[in-house]
């Protein structure tokens, strides 16, 4: 004979601990890009800083008229970052006031510039110059 | 204002979710506490991703599991947008090369992700409070924990991608400024 007694109800199972540091692979691969690309970040950080030096004394050897010394500052602005607005107008500045006006209008070919960028250039711009500009919409 | 629905904005910055998990995994492992189970990132789900894991065994474990997250994404907000901000902010220069760009969108990414969630918050004053921490503990816990109640509020006015451009502007601005 067969007889049947209530069980006990078994105790929820322990819920178990993923091991330590056991990251899937894919988080670790972007975890790897995440650092690479952080290193190459600051790998790029001293050229871009010694630039942004560079662009500080340019802009103080301009306020004190000293074109020559600018012109030396911010063309090594110029080479680290050819898409820096702010070293092209200021370096065509520096090399109009030192005489340098092909450089000047070289510097200049294809850039839109505001009309604080045209007061700033037109202070040392030879006027003879200036009708080479014109407005643009 | 602008809106965009949660799991839209967590799709596009992606990587910052999965920061942000592995960050609290990463504190978890570091402090002893056992982890049961992970998600680093669930796409199209109102909760992105997420840690279950046990008590801590204190409350310093509590409050670094909580806040590794904001310690982790903003540092490497800062480290990887510091290129892109610096060319941008100090040099006036434009942003046409594509590893620039996509440093750009990796930092910003992981720097939004960066604030706790309302649940890690409450988390750590849960923690606090089963410790019967006083004082000074439970005080600065109370003030973290309204602090992160507040921006997870703000999230609306965009906090979260505010406090993200404002860290990557905070190295080129000081180092600009020396």
């Amino acid at each position: 004979m067969q007889s049947w007694a209530p069980q006990a109800s078994p105790a929820p199972p322990e819920p178990v601990a993923l091991a330590k540091h056991s990251y899937p692979f894919v988080v670790v691969v972007a975890a790897a890009l995440t650092l690479a690309a952080t290193a190459y970040s600051f790998t790029r950080a001293p050229s871009l800083v010694g630039a942004g030096r560079a662009l500080h004394s340019g802009q103080a050897a301009l306020s004190r008229g000293d074109y020559v010394a600018a012109a030396g500052h911010l063309e090594r602005v110029h080479k680290a970052v050819p898409s820096s607005h702010k070293a092209v107008v200021l370096l065509a500045e520096a090399d109009f006031g030192a005489g340098r006006d092909s450089a000047g209008l070289q510097l200049l070919r294809g850039v839109r510039l505001s009309s604080g960028d045209w007061g700033k250039l037109t202070t040392t711009m030879p006027v003879s110059l200036q009708s080479l500009f014109g407005p643009t919409n | 204002m602008f809106f965009l629905p949660g799991w839209l904005i967590s799709l596009i910055t992606f990587p910052g979710v999965v920061v942000h998990e592995a960050a609290h995994r990463f504190f978890c492992d570091v402090t002893d506490t056992p982890v049961y189970d992970v998600a680093y990132f669930r796409p199209g789900q109102k909760t992105a991703g997420y840690v279950v894991h046990g008590r801590p065994a204190s409350v310093r474990a509590a409050l670094l599991i909580s806040i590794g997250p904001l310690l982790v994404n903003t540092v490497l907000c800062a480290a990887l947008t510091f290129t892109v901000a610096y060319r941008i902010l100090v040099l006036n220069a434009s942003l046409h090369d594509p590893v620039l760009l996509g440093l750009a969108w990796l930092g910003y990414s992981v720097g939004m992700h960066a604030i706790p969630s309302r649940q890690d918050a409450a988390s750590f004053t849960s923690q606090v409070r089963e410790a019967r921490g006083s004082g000074l503990t439970l005080l600065l816990a109370r003030a973290l924990s309204a602090v992160i109640t507040l921006a997870n509020a703000l999230r609306v006015i965009w906090i979260d991608a505010l406090y993200a451009v404002g860290v990557s502007l905070a190295l080129p601005l000081a180092l600009s400024a020396l």
